[in-house]
């Protein structure tokens, strides 16, 4: 149908005004074009026909059994008023209709579900693991306050009392009996297997004591004794009986940047003498084009500590800073009573050497085991003297960095070897790449291929029987 | 007269009188959807009443939101396409549609349906809609989730193919 270029109203519009459905201003221009337009009146009589032929296909008056609905309507329960809870229930039923037509919002709300569930059990279980750590790391720290708050002075003290009480009696004549060369104290302890004989008696740095002081000495048996039972150890009991005082190693770490990096090591050298302490481990590193560093381990006596701590934080920025404190009570007194132990077996062995007389084999046997006894002797004091070391001085990790600024080159690198070394790197990424993409090929293909040939039939028949199925459905059904 | 919404709204209030007066104003149109829709005149009435079963039975959730008629029509329209799918897609044809001979002695409704069945499944739902129970535009892309547009441009088709088939070689243009 051809239609002039003066028609402003497509057919479609003429429809929709015959059937009510134009907007209003666009209906009145159209009625007034039907007025002059013989062509569009054409289209209009042609769509009333068409409408009129269909309404004689009338579907009938219902039958009279259908009013039975109205009997039924007389026996159904009467409808609820409406009221806050009915539309609460109305909106409820609307929402569950909602789901039953899309099953699929079920897997995303189960989905959402599942992720918050494991969320929130993650985020608590970390909240709970977290307090738990702070506790117990914050714990050993608490109780060292506590000590040197109810012992001023506590390091300081136990030198004074481990003085009183020294380790080493003085020398007495080397007692021998042809067989080897042993020494034995005062106590009728043995000492000089293994030992430098010169200096058996002075191995913790502590002041000899003069042979004047075997009432002293008396009062170290009583306190190793003491030691024993669990409740006091050397060196603390002399000053506080009944108290119990925890050795605690005090550890501390220090992070500083520093403007001025010329002057750190000497600086770091002199605070550290001028506290009495000494330095474990010290390295500079000094890359180019990047900031100097500093790493020291110091060893700080512990009244000492928070002076060179001041100090050492006036090299720079802090960035930052901890202490923590690890109680060694335990092991300390756990070494003093295995200690005990074995002097009393070491001691005991040498009875049996000296009174027993044997065969060479037995008087062998014998020595040997008091060689190996006075090895584990000779290890427990030195576990022991490194106990105290660590309590007597804290350690001190230090790390001064330098504040660095670039410094600005006039004359780059050279342009040709960077190219070079673009190129190289560009290379090598290629074939990276395509190493990685056939490894990868390798890796997954044959599974792909094994899934593809199983699933294809299948695949193939469902999708033919859909495209059946949706043929079928567009092929004209019509009403009867 | 009341509307057919406040009619509904009474009767969720409990008046069996408002459920009366929608029963005799949709009987017919109603019987009639479901006689063009169904070959079976006895089906047809069961669904009649299965309809006015669910508005009886819903009326509590019923909210005015696209119109009563909508509503009524949506149920419908449902249960004709649960009939439909219950007993198949095989749709018995009319033996008088493949004898163009018996076309000029046919009665008007016959050829009417005739024509009907040669459209496609939508364009005819939207025609017998818009024809025969009178729904809007809007109201008829609510029932089938169809822009108005396309609801308009479908009609638009599905009349001028019955024009040509009801009225061949006399308007054409």
């Amino acid at each position: 149908m051809n239609r002039s270029v003066q028609h402003a109203f497509e057919h479609e519009e003429i429809m929709a005004y015959l059937d009510g459905e134009l907007e209003p201003g666009r209906a009145s221009s159209l009625a007034a074009h039907l007025d002059h337009c013989a062509e569009c009146r054409l289209m209009a009589a042609g769509l009333r026909r068409v409408s009129d032929q269909l309404a004689a296909w009338e579907g009938g008056p219902a039958p009279s059994s259908l009013s039975t609905i109205l009997e039924k309507a007389g026996r159904e329960q009467t409808p609820r008023k409406s009221s806050a809870l009915g539309r609460k229930l109305r909106r409820f039923e609307t929402g569950r209709d909602w789901l039953r037509a899309r099953p699929w919002a079920w897997g995303v709300a189960g989905a959402v579900a599942t992720a918050l569930l494991f969320v929130t059990t993650v985020s608590v279980l970390q909240y709970s693991r977290d307090r738990g750590i702070a506790s117990s790391k914050t714990a050993p720290y608490k109780q060292w306050l506590q000590t040197d708050s109810a012992i001023p002075g506590n390091a300081l003290t136990r030198k004074k009392a481990e003085s009183a009480v020294p380790h080493a009696p003085a020398p007495t004549p080397p007692i021998t009996d042809g067989r080897s060369p042993l020494k034995t104290d005062s106590n009728g302890l043995l000492h000089g297997l293994g030992d430098h004989a010169g200096d058996a008696f002075a191995n913790d740095g502590q002041p000899p004591v003069d042979a004047g002081s075997m009432g002293k000495l008396r009062a170290s048996e009583q306190a190793e004794d003491a030691a024993v039972n669990g409740r006091q150890f050397l060196g603390l009991t002399m000053l506080e009986p009944g108290a119990e005082a925890p050795m605690v190693a005090r550890t501390a770490a220090l992070s500083v940047v520093a403007k001025d990096f010329a002057p750190v090591e000497a600086a770091v050298k002199e605070i550290t003498a001028r506290h009495h302490g000494y330095i474990g481990e010290l390295s500079t590193s000094a890359p180019k084009d990047a900031a100097r560093n500093l790493s020291a381990t110091l060893r700080i006596p512990v009244p000492q500590l928070d002076g060179a701590i001041a100090e050492l934080k006036q090299l720079g920025r802090v960035e930052q800073e901890s202490q923590s404190g690890e109680e060694v009570s335990k092991q300390y007194i756990d070494l003093a009573v295995r200690l005990k132990n074995a002097r009393v077996t070491e001691q005991r062995l040498v009875d049996v050497l000296q009174t027993k007389t044997g065969k060479v084999k037995d008087i062998l046997d014998v020595e040997k085991e008091i060689a190996r006894v006075r090895g584990e002797i000779e290890q427990m004091e030195a576990d022991q003297r490194d106990l105290k070391t660590r309590v007597d001085y804290a350690t001190l990790q230090l790390t001064v960095s330098e504040d660095f600024r670039a410094s600005l080159e006039v004359a780059p690198p050279s342009t040709a070897t960077r190219l070079h070394n673009a190129v190289v790197q560009g290379y090598h990424d290629v074939i990276e790449s395509l190493i990685g993409f056939a490894v990868w090929l390798l890796a997954v293909g044959p599974a792909l291929l094994i899934w593809g040939s199983l699933l294809f039939f299948p695949a193939r028949w469902a999708w033919k029987r859909w495209r059946r199925t949706a043929a079928a459905k567009a092929s004209p059904a019509g009403a009867a | 007269m009341t509307s057919d919404d406040h009619l509904i709204l009474d009767f969720q209030k409990g008046s069996r009188e408002a459920f009366v007066e929608l029963f005799e104003r949709y009987r017919d149109p109603l019987y009639g959807f479901f006689r063009r829709r169904l070959a079976n005149p006895a089906r047809a009435e069961e669904l009649a009443q299965e309809c006015f079963l669910a508005v009886l039975r819903n009326v509590a959730r019923y909210e005015p939101r696209a119109g009563f008629r909508s509503y009524l029509y949506g149920i419908a329209i449902n249960l004709v396409s649960a009939d439909r799918r219950k007993a198949g897609r095989e749709v018995p044809k009319d033996d008088a549609a493949a004898d163009p001979q018996a076309h000029e002695n046919r009665d008007a409704s016959l050829w009417v349906r005739d024509a009907l069945g040669r459209l496609e499944e939508k364009d005819r739902e939207i025609l017998m809609l818009r024809e025969y129970e009178q729904l809007s535009y809007a109201e008829i892309g609510g029932l089938l989730r169809l822009p108005v547009n396309t609801v308009r441009s479908r009609l638009f088709r599905a009349r001028m193919a019955l024009k040509e088939q009801l009225l061949p070689a006399r308007d054409v243009a």
